[in-house]
This record gives C-alpha cells, sequence and structure tokens, in this order.
C-alpha cells in the first residue's frame, strides 16, 4: 500500500476564522498528526495564490490527500477539488473542515473555539486517510428541458431555450399562459401596457416549432439527474413520457390573502379590495365601489402580510412601486379624487423609480406612513353623515399623531407568498425550501438561479419576491446556464452513488421498500439488488437499513465515518 | 382622539403661495436639521409642512412655528426634493395670518388679486373724493392728512391689531391649554419689544447679518418717519433739525427698500427667489412711502409744492393704501406676529419646561 | 375583430422636432378615422372624450406620446363610458429621449403601423438576423463581466475579457463582506477569478480600453488601447524584489486611497492576473528618465521600461458591456465636511478599512497623515468609540443625482453590524430617510441589525461640523420627534453609485443610447433588460442602472444566454437602430397573413 502523504491548509478567511480560531496554532498541532506532512495557514485559501500553494505542494511534497478546513463545503469543495485535479491528484482524496459556519461563526469564545476547530480538522485528516479514488461519471446531456410554470418568467425562460433551437416542455397548472402578468394592466415605472409584453411572448412560444406546451398539467414525480431525467405527465386525459436534460422550476406566487388580518376587515367591508382586484377595474376602465358609484376618497395600504412577523417578515418587493403605479393610474381615471397612500418606507429602488415616486407626489397624493410592525391600522365603517364610507384609523409616524384617513375605497397591497404547491414541487424535482417557503438557490449571490441538484434551476418569484425585469433576468439566466451545458454536450456527476456487494446481498429486498428515488431494482436471476446509477442521489438511507452491509454509499463508506467520529473524540490536543 | 386628515387644506393653501403642490416632501428631516433657529420644542420646517399635508387644520392654526422662520433659505437650497420648504412656510405665515384676522380681510387680499387692486383703487378715489370735498386746497388737504394719519393708526390698533394678536394668544396658548403665571408675562415684555424692533433671533440664520443690518435700519427709519412725519409734523414744521432728520430717515427708507425690491427681481437668494404679490406690495409701498415722503418735503423746501399738490395726494394715497391695506391685513402684519410668536413660544417652553 | 375605419390616434402632446411628420403619418391609413390631442381634452372629464368617441364611431383607440401611459387609464374609462370595450386601447411609446436622433423616426413609424394594424412591434421588429462571428468580447471585468464570461466561455464559446484597471475583481473586490449572508466577498469572487485566469476559452486583456467600435450585428471590429503594463506577464514570478526598492509613493486605488502604493505594484494580493504593474504616470523613470531601480533589482528581468502603448483590432461578433460605476464624490455635498475633516470617510474607504485585507487588517481606527499629508490608516491607531453612518449621500437628491442608488441602505447595515462586531461596545448610528430592504433575506437581516444595539433613525443628517475637536453632527429624529445633535469620532457617508467616467464616450463608440442620468438604456425595461437598440450588444450589471451582486450576476447571466443563444444559432438578431421602416412593414404584412 501507498504510504499516506496529507497535507493540511487552514483558512484564515480573512478576519472570519482568524478573530475566533488560532489558525496557526492548529496548523502547527495539526502538523504532528500521523501521516501529516505538511500544514499551513493562509489569508484567503480559495484565492489564486492559496490554491497555488496547495498545488505547489502537492507536487514538491508528493502529497496524496489534501484536507482545508475553512468555510462550509457547499461553498468550496468543488474549487479545491478542482485545485487538486490541477495537480494530478484525484479530486475525491480531498476532505473539508467547516471551522467557519460551524466554529468562528457560532462561539465567542476564542480557546474553546480553536479546540472545536482542531477537533473537527482531526475528524478531517482521520477520514481522508481512508478515502479512495473514485473516477467522475461523465453523462451525455439531453437537449430537451422541463419549464415548470407558464407565467412571463417560464415564457421567457422556454423562449430562450427554443431561440437556440433546444427542445422545451413547458408545464402549466393552469388553463391559460400569461400567469399573474396577464391580470396587470399598466408596469411601473414607464406605465408601459404589460399585455404589450405578454401577448408576443405568448404568441412566440404557442408558434414556435420546438416548444411543447401542456396545459392544465401538474408534474407528480421527476426521475433521473442531470442531463436525463424522465417524467410522466398526465394533460388532457393523455399521459406523456416526457425525457430532458434540465428542468427549469418557475412556479411563481400566491397573493397573501388579507382576510387574515381582522383589522382590515377584507370580505366584510365591501368596498375594501386587493392590489389584484383594483388592477381588474383599471384593466376594465371602470373603478367603482360595489354599489356601482365613483369612489371619492380612495386609500391604498401597504405591506399587506409583509413586513410583520405575524405574516411574513419579507418584504414583497414590488408592492411599493405598484402602489405608485395606481396612484397614477387612478388620477388619469378618476381626476377628482382623493388618493391615499398608506405605507410604511417607500421602496422605490429601481431604475428610473426613485424619479416616478417623485413624479407621483406632484400629482396631489398624501402620503402617510404608518407602523407596520405595530398596531396595524384599523378600517371601520363611518358614520352616516360623516361624507365618506370607512374610516381607517392609525398613528402616523411623520407627524406623530394619531389619524383617520377617510375613504370610499380602500386597497390592499397584498403581499407575494410562495405557490401554494412550491412543496409538492419541490418534492418532485428533488430541491429545497428556505423558511419563507419560496425555493432555496445554490447561492444566493453568485448562484441564485443554480439549485443544489444539478439540473434543476429556479427563477422568478419562486425564489423570492421580484418584479417583472428580474425575474425575466433569473428566466434568461438560468437559460444561460443550460445553453451553456448543451453546447458542452456531457456534464460530470458525482459518483457518489450507493453499490451492491452482490455477494453479500441476501436478496431481502429491504432496499427497495426504503430507497426514496426507486433507483433500485431486483435482479431476480441473480437474486440481488441492483442500483440504478442514474436515479440514485447516493442519500445512504439503502446502506444503513441494509441488514447485511452489503450496500455502500461511496465517499461516505463505514470505515470512512467512522474513523471521522474517531478523528473528532480523540483526547489528544484537547488545549491550545 | 384621532384626527381626520383632510385632503382639501392642499387646494386652499396653494392659493396663499407659489407653490402648485405640497406633497413632494418625503420627510427626510433635512430641513429641520439644516435650520439654525430649530429646536426640540419648535420643529420646523418638516413638522409644520406636515400638519398642512394632512389637513391638521386646528393643530397648525395653534402652532406658533412659522413665525420662528426668517426665511434664510438654507432649508430651500439643500432640499433634496426641491420641494421648498422655504416658501412653504412662507405661504404657511400668509395662511395664518388670514385664521388670525377677525376680518377675514387678510386672507380675502392673500388670495385674491383682484379683490386687493379694487381695495387699492377705492382708497386711492376715498382720497381724491376728499381733496375733491376740500376743493383742492393744499392747507386744509394737509391738514386732513395730519388728523388722518392719527386716526388711522389709533383705530387701526384698536380695530384690527389687537383683536387679531388676542385671537393669536387664544389659538396658542388658551386652546393649546398653556397656564403661566402672570409674572412669566411680565418679565417676556422687554423681549417682545427687543425682538419687534431688532429680530434678534434671525441673527442666528448665518447667512443673514447683512439682511439683519439692513432690516433693522428700514424698522428704524420707518419708525422714526412715522415719528417724524405723524408727530413732529414734519411737512409743517420750520425746526431745520426736524427737517433735516427727515430727510435722513426718508432718505434712508427708500435706499434700503429699493435694494429689496431690486433683490426680488434679481431672484439671485433663495429668499428672494418667489415673490407672491403681498411681498411685492410690500416692499413697493415701503418704498413709495419714503420716497414720496422724500419728493414733498423737497417740494415744501424749494416752494414749489403749491404747483404739485398732486404730488401730496399721491404721498397721501400711499399712506392710508399702507395704513388701511398693508398694516392690517398684508405683510406689515408678520412684523407684529414674528415678535409676539417669540414671546409666546418663550412663556409655552418656559411654562413646558418648569 | 374591430371594424375598419373605426380608429382614433390620440397624441400626447404635439410632436416637435421632426416629429410632426408622425401627426400626417398617423392620419394617412385607411384604419384612422380620427387624430385628436390630448389637448383636445378635459382630462378632468371623461365624457369630454366619450362623446367625441361615441359621434365619430371609433371603436379603438391608440395613445401615442413621450409616456401614453399616464392617459391610458383616461381613455379606456372613457372607451368604457362609451359603451366600447376598454381593452380596445394600444399605447405606443414615441419617446423623443430614448429615440434622439433622426433615424428614429421610421421607428415611430413602425410603431404606429404595428398599433393600426393590430400586430405586435415586438413581433414585427423580431428579426432573422445577421451572420454571427463566434468570438465574444465582454468589456469590464467586475462580478457582472466576469459571471458574463464565464457563462460563455462555459458553453464553449471564446470570450476576450477587457478590464481598464490592472486586475479582474472589480469593486467587489474590495469589499469585506456582502449583505445579507455576510459572507466575506474574496471567499465567493476569488475562486471565480481564477476561474477566469485559467479558463482556455477566455483571453483576459487587462490594463486596456475600448476605443472605438465599427460593424454591424454579429461582426464588430474593436479597437481596443492596450496600455503597456511594462512587465511581462509570462516572466514576471511576481516575488516583489521590484516594488520593495520603488521609491514612488502614491494613493492605492483598490484600497480607495486608504494606504499608499508604489509605482510598481500589484493592486491587491488576490489579484488577476498575479503579476506586477507599472504605473507609468507616476513611476519616475517613464516621466523624467531616471531611476529605472527595478528593472534593476528584477531578478527574471521582466521588467521593460521602455515599453509602449499599443492598439489592436479584434473582430468580435457579440459584445457585453458591463463597465460598472463609480461612486459619487462627497466633496460635493460640503456640508458633510468630506474632504476637510479626515474622519469623515465615505464608505468605500469604510469598507477598506473593515476589510480583513485592508490597510489596517481590518481594525476601525482614525485616520492619521503619513509625512507627505496623505490621510492614511495605521493599523496601531487608537479606534474610534462613536460612529455615524449617513445614508443617501448624493441619492435621491435633486441637487446631487435624483435616483435611488439601490444599494447603500444594505451595505449600510451591514457596515454598522460590522462595527459592532469589531468594537462591540461602539456607539454607533444610522440617518436614513427610508429603509430599502428589498431583496430574499434582506428584510431580516435589518431586523437583525436593529436588535444588535444600533441606534436606526429616521432623518437625514444636514450637516456635520467640528466643534471642539468632535465631529458634531444635526440631524432630525422624525420618529421620535426630536432633534439630534450629536459628537461622534467618525462619520461614514453612503455614497450613491453614478455612470462610470467613460460611459458616454463608449456609448458613442458603440452607438448605444444612454439614459437622462448616463446609464446605458436598455432595449425595454420590462423584458429587455440586457438588450440594447444595437443587435449583438448587451449590458449587463450596474452600468444600466444600480443593483446589487445577485442582481448583476443575474443580468450578467442574461447577457450571456443572449450571446450563447446567438451562437448556437450562427445567427445575431438585429436591433431596433438596425431595422429600416420597410424591414418592419414586410414582417408585418406577413404576420398578417399568418393570421388570416
Amino acid at each position: 500500500m501507498e504510504e499516506k502523504r496529507i497535507g493540511v491548509y487552514v483558512c484564515w478567511c480573512g478576519t472570519n476564522i482568524a478573530k475566533m480560531v488560532d489558525v496557526e496554532a492548529v496548523a502547527a498541532k495539526i502538523a504532528k498528526l500521523p501521516n501529516v506532512v505538511i500544514a499551513k495557514d493562509y489569508k484567503y485559501m480559495c484565492s489564486d495564490p492559496g490554491q497555488e500553494m496547495i498545488v505547489k505542494d502537492i507536487k514538491e511534497h508528493k502529497l496524496n490527500r489534501v484536507v482545508v478546513s475553512a468555510c462550509s463545503p457547499r461553498i468550496h469543495e468543488l474549487t479545491f477539488r478542482k485545485a487538486l485535479e490541477n495537480a494530478g491528484l484525484n479530486q475525491y482524496m480531498f476532505e473539508m473542515a467547516n471551522i467557519r459556519e460551524q466554529v468562528s461563526w457560532v462561539h465567542d469564545n476564542r480557546e474553546e473555539a480553536t479546540i472545536k476547530a482542531l477537533d473537527l480538522v482531526k475528524g478531517a485528516v482521520n477520514r481522508v486517510n481512508f478515502h479512495e479514488a473514485l473516477d467522475k461519471r461523465s453523462v451525455d446531456i439531453n437537449p430537451a428541458t422541463m419549464v415548470i410554470g407558464g407565467g412571463v418568467t417560464g415564457l421567457s425562460a422556454a423562449l430562450e431555450l427554443a431561440d437556440a433551437g433546444n427542445k422545451v416542455y413547458l408545464v402549466e397548472k393552469t388553463g391559460n399562459l400569461g400567469g399573474h402578468v396577464a391580470n396587470i394592466d399598466l408596469t411601473f415605472p414607464g406605465l408601459n401596457s404589460a399585455a404589450e409584453v405578454l401577448e408576443p411572448l405568448i404568441y412566440k412560444v404557442n408558434n414556435h416549432p420546438e416548444v411543447e406546451v401542456y396545459l392544465n398539467t401538474t408534474i407528480d414525480e421527476v426521475f433521473g439527474y442531470v442531463g436525463n431525467f424522465e417524467s410522466t405527465i398526465k394533460s388532457g386525459g393523455k399521459e406523456y413520457e416526457l425525457k430532458f436534460g434540465n428542468i427549469i422550476v418557475a412556479t411563481g406566487l400566491t397573493p397573501f390573502d388579507p382576510g387574515k388580518i381582522s383589522s382590515y376587515n377584507y370580505e366584510k367591508l365591501p368596498d375594501v379590495i386587493t392590489s389584484l382586484e383594483l388592477e381588474k377595474m383599471l384593466k376594465e376602465g371602470n373603478v367603482v365601489k360595489k354599489d356601482g358609484s365613483e369612489p371619492k376618497k380612495i386609500a391604498i395600504i401597504h405591506c399587506v402580510g409583509s413586513r410583520n412577523a405575524d405574516y411574513h417578515e419579507y418584504c414583497s418587493r414590488v408592492c411599493c412601486l405598484s402602489a405608485l403605479k395606481f396612484s397614477n393610474q387612478l388620477r388619469s381615471a378618476l381626476p377628482e379624487t382623493n388618493l391615499f397612500q398608506i405605507y410604511a418606507d417607500m421602496r422605490a429602488f429601481g431604475k428610473g423609480c426613485e424619479e416616478f415616486y417623485a413624479s407621483t407626489s406632484k400629482k396631489d397624493v398624501m402620503f402617510l406612513m404608518y407602523d407596520q410592525q405595530g398596531d396595524l391600522p384599523r378600517i371601520s365603517k363611518a358614520e352616516e353623515d360623516a361624507g365618506y364610507e370607512m374610516g381607517i384609523e392609525f398613528y402616523e409616524k411623520l407627524s406623530g399623531e394619531d389619524i383617520i384617513v377617510p375613504a370610499d375605497m380602500v386597497v390592499l397591497m397584498v403581499a407575494m407568498e410562495a405557490h401554494e404547491e412550491a412543496k409538492e414541487v419541490a418534492h418532485a424535482v428533488g430541491i429545497s425550501l428556505c423558511g419563507n417557503e419560496f425555493y432555496i438557490e445554490r447561492h444566493p449571490k453568485l448562484d441564485p438561479v443554480a439549485t443544489t441538484t444539478d439540473g434543476v434551476y429556479i427563477a422568478g418569484t419562486c425564489q423570492g419576491p421580484k418584479d417583472i425585469p428580474d425575474s425575466v433576468s433569473q428566466a434568461k439566466a438560468a437559460a444561460a446556464r443550460i445553453l451553456a451545458s448543451i453546447a458542452r454536450g456531457t456534464v460530470e456527476v458525482e459518483v457518489t452513488t450507493a453499490v451492491v456487494n452482490e455477494d453479500v446481498c441476501c436478496g431481502c429486498q429491504t432496499c427497495i421498500k426504503v430507497c426514496p428515488y426507486t433507483a433500485i431494482s431486483f435482479d431476480e436471476e441473480k437474486n440481488v439488488s441492483v442500483v440504478n446509477e442514474i436515479l440514485c442521489k447516493g442519500c445512504g438511507t439503502c446502506g444503513s437499513a441494509c441488514p447485511t452491509g452489503a450496500i455502500r454509499a461511496r465517499h461516505f463508506t463505514d470505515e470512512q465515518i467512522l474513523s471521522q467520529i474517531e478523528g473528532l473524540f480523540s483526547k489528544e490536543m484537547q488545549e491550545v | 382622539m384621532s384626527t381626520v386628515v383632510n385632503p382639501d387644506l392642499n387646494a386652499k393653501l396653494v392659493k396663499f403661495g407659489n407653490k402648485s403642490e405640497w406633497n413632494e416632501c418625503y420627510h427626510c428631516g433635512n430641513c429641520t436639521a439644516v435650520c439654525s433657529l430649530t429646536e426640540n420644542e419648535n420643529l420646523f420646517p418638516r413638522k409644520v409642512i406636515r400638519q398642512l399635508q394632512m389637513g391638521l387644520k386646528d393643530k397648525f392654526n395653534s402652532n406658533i412655528d412659522p413665525w420662528l422662520c426668517y426665511y434664510c433659505g438654507d432649508c430651500s437650497e439643500t432640499c433634496p426634493r426641491d420641494a421648498n420648504p422655504g416658501e412653504m412656510m412662507m405661504s404657511a405665515r400668509r395662511y395664518l395670518t388670514s385664521v388670525y384676522d377677525w376680518t377675514g380681510l387678510s386672507g380675502l387680499f392673500f388670495k385674491s388679486v383682484p379683490a386687493l387692486i379694487i381695495a387699492f383703487v377705492l382708497v386711492a378715489v376715498s382720497i381724491i373724493g376728499v381733496g375733491y370735498a376740500k376743493q383742492f386746497n393744499l392747507e386744509s388737504i394737509m391738514e386732513f392728512g395730519h388728523v388722518f394719519e392719527k386716526m388711522l393708526i389709533f383705530s387701526v390698533v384698536v380695530l384690527i391689531l389687537i383683536p387679531n394678536i388676542f385671537h393669536m394668544f387664544w389659538l396658542t396658548i388658551i386652546k393649546e391649554k398653556i397656564k403661566a403665571p402672570f409674572l412669566l408675562y411680565v418679565k417676556g415684555i422687554w423681549d417682545l419689544f427687543l425682538h419687534m424692533f431688532t429680530q434678534k433671533k434671525s441673527l442666528k440664520c448665518e447667512k443673514n447679518t447683512f439682511r439683519w443690518f439692513e432690516h433693522l435700519l428700514v424698522v428704524f427709519g420707518y419708525i422714526l418717519l412715522l415719528i417724524t412725519t405723524v408727530f413732529l409734523n414734519w411737512f409743517s414744521t420750520e425746526n431745520t433739525y426736524i427737517i433735516w432728520f427727515g430727510y435722513i430717515v426718508g432718505g434712508l427708507v427708500f435706499i434700503i427698500t429699493f435694494d429689496f425690491i431690486l433683490e426680488r427681481v434679481k431672484k439671485k437668494k433663495e429668499l428672494s427667489k418667489f415673490s407672491h404679490p403681498s411681498d411685492w406690495l410690500f416692499v413697493i409701498w415701503l418704498f413709495l412711502m419714503g420716497f414720496t415722503a422724500f419728493i414733498v418735503r423737497i417740494l415744501i423746501d424749494t416752494d414749489l409744492i403749491s404747483n404739485n399738490l398732486w404730488l401730496y395726494i399721491v404721498h397721501l394715497i400711499v399712506i392710508a393704501q399702507w395704513g388701511i391695506l398693508i398694516v392690517p391685513f398684508g405683510k406689515w402684519t408678520h412684523f407684529l406676529y414674528r415678535s409676539f410668536a417669540v414671546y409666546f413660544a418663550n412663556i409655552k417652553s418656559a411654562e413646558l419646561n418648569s | 375583430m374591430v371594424k375598419q375605419n373605426s380608429r382614433a390616434v390620440i397624441f400626447q402632446e404635439r410632436m416637435n422636432s421632426g416629429l410632426e411628420k408622425l401627426e400626417q403619418f398617423a392620419g394617412e391609413f385607411p384604419e384612422v378615422k380620427e387624430v385628436w390631442f390630448a389637448t383636445d381634452f378635459s382630462m378632468k372629464d371623461k365624457k369630454s372624450l366619450s362623446t367625441r368617441i361615441k359621434e365619430n364611431g371609433v371603436e379603438k383607440i391608440i395613445v401615442a406620446g413621450r409616456s401614453p401611459g399616464e392617459l391610458k387609464s383616461f381613455v379606456s374609462a372613457s372607451l368604457a363610458d362609451a359603451g366600447k370595450n376598454p381593452e380596445d386601447l394600444t399605447l405606443v411609446s414615441v419617446n423623443g429621449t430614448i429615440l434622439s436622433d433622426g433615424d428614429l423616426l421610421s421607428v415611430f413609424k413602425a410603431k404606429i403601423l404595428c398599433a393600426v394594424k393590430d400586430v405586435h412591434f415586438e413581433l414585427a421588429s423580431d428579426s432573422p438576423g445577421n451572420e454571427v462571428n463566434k468570438k465574444t468580447l465582454v468589456i469590464g471585468a467586475g462580478i457582472a463581466g466576469i459571471q458574463a464570461s464565464l457563462e460563455i466561455a462555459n458553453a464553449g464559446i471564446d470570450v476576450t475579457l477587457i478590464e481598464k484597471t490592472g486586475t479582474i475583481g472589480g469593486h467587489m473586490a474590495m469589499f469585506d463582506k456582502t449583505f445579507p449572508t455576510l459572507d466575506c466577498a474574496a471567499c465567493i469572487l476569488t475562486p471565480k477569478m481564477v476561474e477566469v485566469g485559467q479558463h482556455q476559452n477566455i483571453e483576459l486583456l487587462t490594463y486596456s480600453e475600448v476605443l472605438d467600435v465599427s460593424g454591424e450585428a454579429g461582426d464588430y471590429t474593436v479597437k481596443v488601447f492596450k496600455k503597456t503594463r511594462r512587465v511581462d506577464l509570462a516572466t514576471c514570478i511576481g516575488c516583489g524584489d521590484c516594488t520593495e526598492k520603488c521609491p514612488v509613493n502614491v494613493p492605492s486605488e483598490f484600497d480607495a486611497g486608504t494606504t499608499m502604493r508604489k509605482a510598481i505594484y500589484i493592486p491587491f494580493p488576490q489579484a488577476v492576473p498575479n503579476k506586477y504593474i507599472l504605473d507609468g504616470d507616476n513611476c519616475t523613470y517613464v516621466q523624467k528618465g531616471k531611476c529605472g531601480v527595478c528593472a534593476k533589482v528584477c531578478p527574471v528581468e521582466c521588467i521593460y521600461l521602455d515599453d509602449k502603448d499599443e492598439t489592436i483590432e479584434i473582430k468580435v461578433g457579440n459584445i457585453v458591456v458591463a463597465t460598472g460605476f463609480k461612486t459619487f464624490d462627497a466633496e460635493k455635498v460640503e456640508r458633510f465636511g468630506y474632504g476637510k475633516y479626515p474622519n469623515v470617510l465615505t464608505s468605500l474607504e469604510f469598507e477598506r478599512l473593515l476589510n480583513a485585507a485592508g490597510p489596517t487588517g481590518g481594525s476601525i481606527v482614525f485616520r492619521s497623515k503619513d509625512k507627505k499629508g496623505n490621510g492614511i490608516f495605521e493599523a496601531n491607531s487608537d479606534s474610534p468609540e462613536r460612529i455615524a453612518l449617513i445614508h443617501c449621500v448624493g441619492s435621491r437628491d435633486e441637487n446631487y443625482n435624483t435616483h435611488c442608488s439601490r444599494v447603500c441602505c444594505m451595505y449600510s447595515l451591514k457596515m454598522a453590524h460590522l462595527v459592532k462586531e469589531k468594537l462591540p461596545d461602539a456607539d454607533v448610528s444610522e440617518y436614513y430617510i427610508d429603509m430599502r430592504s428589498f431583496g430574499k433575506g434582506y428584510e431580516e437581516f435589518y431586523e437583525r441589525i436593529k436588535k444588535e444595539g444600533i441606534d436606526i433613525i429616521r432623518g437625514r443628517t444636514a450637516k456635520v461640523e467640528e466643534k471642539n475637536g468632535n465631529l458634531v453632527l444635526r440631524s432630525e429624529d422624525i420618529e421620535g420627534m426630536k432633534l439630534i445633535e450629536k459628537e461622534v469620532d467618525m462619520v461614514v457617508l453612503s455614497v450613491g453609485l453614478e455612470p462610470g467616467e467613460d460611459s458616454q464616450k463608449l456609448a458613442k463608440s458603440l452607438n448605444i443610447l444612454t439614459d437622462d442620468i448616463g446609464w446605458f438604456a436598455e432595449l425595454n425595461s420590462t423584458n429587455q433588460t440586457v438588450n440594447t437598440v444595437r443587435g449583438g450588444i448587451f449590458v449587463a450589471g450596474v452600468c444600466q442602472g444600480p443593483k446589487d451582486i445577485p442582481d448583476s450576476v443575474a443580468q450578467g447571466s442574461a447577457a450571456a444566454a443572449r450571446v450563447i443563444q446567438s451562437v448556437i444559432n450562427s445567427k445575431v438578431k438585429k436591433g431596433l437602430s438596425d431595422l429600416s421602416y420597410n424591414d418592419i412593414e414586410t414582417k408585418v404584412n406577413e404576420l398578417i397573413s399568418t393570421e388570416e
């Protein structure tokens, strides 16, 4: 057996790690562990000089295993694996110890944090001793893509892909394309017609030879992985078996139900309406109260369901500007009507939006600020002779006064929520949700459209509230990824799947029952289980359920895990 | 108790100033913080603007703060929304003047230029009518003029100014339930007169030093001119000292007022960028008073007055218009309200702090 | 279907500057019965229009003008009032600011043609396109340019990436941590920079600028000015001997002037390419012919002091513009005292001061003066105890820039947090107008910062003055209904973003348009935010308008999608300014005949 020569690198991450962990001490101590040939610390291991250092050391010191103790492997495991490859080492001969998210960011005692960091690095060093070289597998990419959701995001993504000559299966749950934008009259800040944007998109999609549209269709299950997905969908009473290489999820949003906020008396008072209802009225050119008469006073309340921990803590990003847009439209439709904006912070951040806010403020609109986290406004019926229908009572922050806003019509700017079926879709395609039920991206900044599942991308409001331009940008960004992978033709995939040792397998089929991805089948002839590597996601469930220990999860073998635990709890180096 | 906001006040305010829109302000607080005169008890212009935007009429009517602003223009120059808070404060003062004035004429004259013109013409016609009645006899007209001036001062003070000041007192102190001991009022009297004649507070605005000095000269010049013409009977006196004194004072008033007019024409400084009709009337009539008085006396001294009787009549018309219209209902009142505002504000803050 | 000869066109205002022809043009269509002007009607009375609609039997209305949307609700209400379908209404934006030169009259005409013929302009202006040169140019190597380059290169397409400075990375490389996740900018950016540096499909031209662009969509010839580095990239080993001996000291651009660098230098230790660069403007040898010590000490003889700048020509099919921004010059706001008081800092300077790889290794200290009087930061100086952050400096302000810079609220909150982390006992206060924490996880971040003992005060500061050696700021606490006169040790001005210095020049040579402020104009603000009026030229990142990192990245990728698509198709779509009226008319007729 070859001699094990391990190099250990401890990252400062600027001050991120170094301020709470004595990185120099960690490197010095680890250097004394068996098989560790070299242990160094550096300011930014992930930077060019940092990676260069590893490559140089591998060559100079003939290292055959590397441990980097830095941030979460989610961020940089791939970076360092690549560095190993550049140095001619198999990329699986690498292990990462997370001493940032799991140590320096969450502790405040430097000494104890350093000991914990040491423990984690010891575990990693122990584990890496047992790593085996694995070969990445490269699979062909099926150039077809499934786009889930036929809103403006899904349509844009589908066109971007189809225009490059690739097949697109566009799956829409409802009977119409267009999503929420179909109900929007004008867009902000340019006050352009939303239909001018949407209708050409729908026309192009419907007439595109490469796009197959499936309306009234939902996705139950998707099998396979990047490059080779497959799914059976039911549409119009027929079943279609579709094969595709990538997925874009663009399931969009659900508007918040304002009935949850009792003080707004939505559906109890006739003329308390949502922004969606007003949008419809504007489109029909007929803004009237329920009794058919013209409202003389209209109040618009912002942040309904947003920015309040009782409903949603997040900001819905578009309501401020939509409300300003409404003011402009209402001023045009009803020139003599008094308009009130009841807002929290005016978030006019987009291009041309602050200017739009300024010009709207010159259109005789009264802006009033309320505390969206405190006592919410109370809408109640006004007295008979008050001269208005409803009173909205709240504390106005800019004047410091308790006031009543008179209104004949109240418009509630309802928050955006993740689509009610986001969870089911997430399960079907194998992606995760963040705390707010929106889909979680691979990296919030540098990879906002990818997910942790290769080949599955998210775009638009299903990732978080956003306006049309930002949704479309994301749609195109997701398409860019897919186009690049199609252009390359193949993609490398993880090989950390399960393997069955046929000699040990007793044919009990327990693994088949527990596999969440139906990746295991039974070979009747040999009387053993067989893992389909395309479907297997390496979750390890079968391995732990197997009574005979016949199933091994590659890169997560018992040996590797146990030795890591041993390292973690070894009594060595308990002080700094 | 919650107040109902009133969007209609906006439309009313537009008539009092040079701003057609009152909602541009996005409440960054810059104006209040940049102002050298603001204190915790007097957060203007922003809070004043807020009350007006929201139509909180009662609150605003009881607010002294608009009078504490001397319009140096800092707020307008630095306003990020070009909302022109300085001019909003000016409009607020005009509006308040109309609120205090029990006759309602003040509001009418501020809002309606035609009404103002009619009033000015009426006064002029009446004076010419008097001249006609006196058969355009110089001496009897001058005699009338002298008596008229005294009567005018007395009646304006008793019938208009004192009731209006009391109305202001009622709105800002009584209605606000400020119960200050009588001694505070007595103590404040000195300050009241000091501010009335010197506008000492405006010195806190750095840019205002020169303007303050000009203003001081005009106030004293104006008062002295009043004394010389009305009480020392300048036009009829033979006393050389008084004659020369009158010349100096009259000259002073018309030189400085000429400069004021020039600034409003040039519009270079923030405070002179926007001129309401009432502003023009004020400076022009102030100028005309000094100027015509000066000329009349020259004509007397050169014995040309009997051939130029019409000039005295013009002077009398200017005086009458000033005394009947501008002093009780126009911008002149600011001089009074401003001083009383400082007086009331001091009493109020002394009471609130005790 | 709307009846023939029943349309009316309403112009928002009398057209001027050569656009009068539009009125006549619109009237000549057989479908158009009436041409009206908005001034013909009282906007306060919808009857004024609805009676005209009824009288003339108008079924459909086309509103054309600079901002036709402003009339839309009035017109649809009038249509409804006249008993017509309120949705039979088309808005035509003939925007003089976006389409300013004479050629664009044909675009306006085409737009009116489409409206009259009930064809979407977007469909009619969709051209089959030109042959495309597969090579792509990306201008600017900040995060947007890096993202675009990587996406394109990963699709197997050759990319030339041009960067004005000596290293890629842009502003993001200068930041310490990024909001709202607080992961360090270097940790997420440097691997991307490394990838760019090593990518076999990316040719990197640092220290270079675009001089001129000619040609048409799919076939552009770009003149590139390559400033000489005077250091041979291939042989330089980055040992640093030259820097050590160089006698010149100038403020470091990368450190936003908070430290000094030599005339031969590496912008920062993680720079890509990680090779030295000789700044000719400040080098004694280049300027005066004396010195040359660096060349003497260089162990590999890679310094060529007499190298000259050169101009090269490259041919590309697509161009992605990602030139970023510059920060607002805080000295313009005199009353904040920047430039006068040493401890009034811009946010970019403060960003460097906070940075672990910055001048002080991340400790927050007072500014001191070096021997020559330059304000610098030294690690062993004292730390301030009271720090104030002022939002919206140079943004949302009619006196400077009207636009919102979109990132300042969040980066200010982040900075406040970092101060608290480094100086837990510090008194930190923030002064804002509206808190714009709109992105994913931003509002949650704001809530978190509020609980960290930072005074977050609504009310922008009006002035900062020095009294008795202390900085005193004056602000209104709007929600607290009081004035604040606060003594602090250090003031950080959250400066806004402005278009880059050369953006107008670049726009001219690319023949693309900019908006009133100077940001590059997108084709359509709703769904064509990376396209420009010219085919094959795309914009991404802050040069199109302020945005944060995730949004810049998304745009970088979106622009890349356009490029990849055109290369896969071997065709690049023409831009609006490349099309003639006849092109569009033909397409309109085609679309109408397929409909039938």
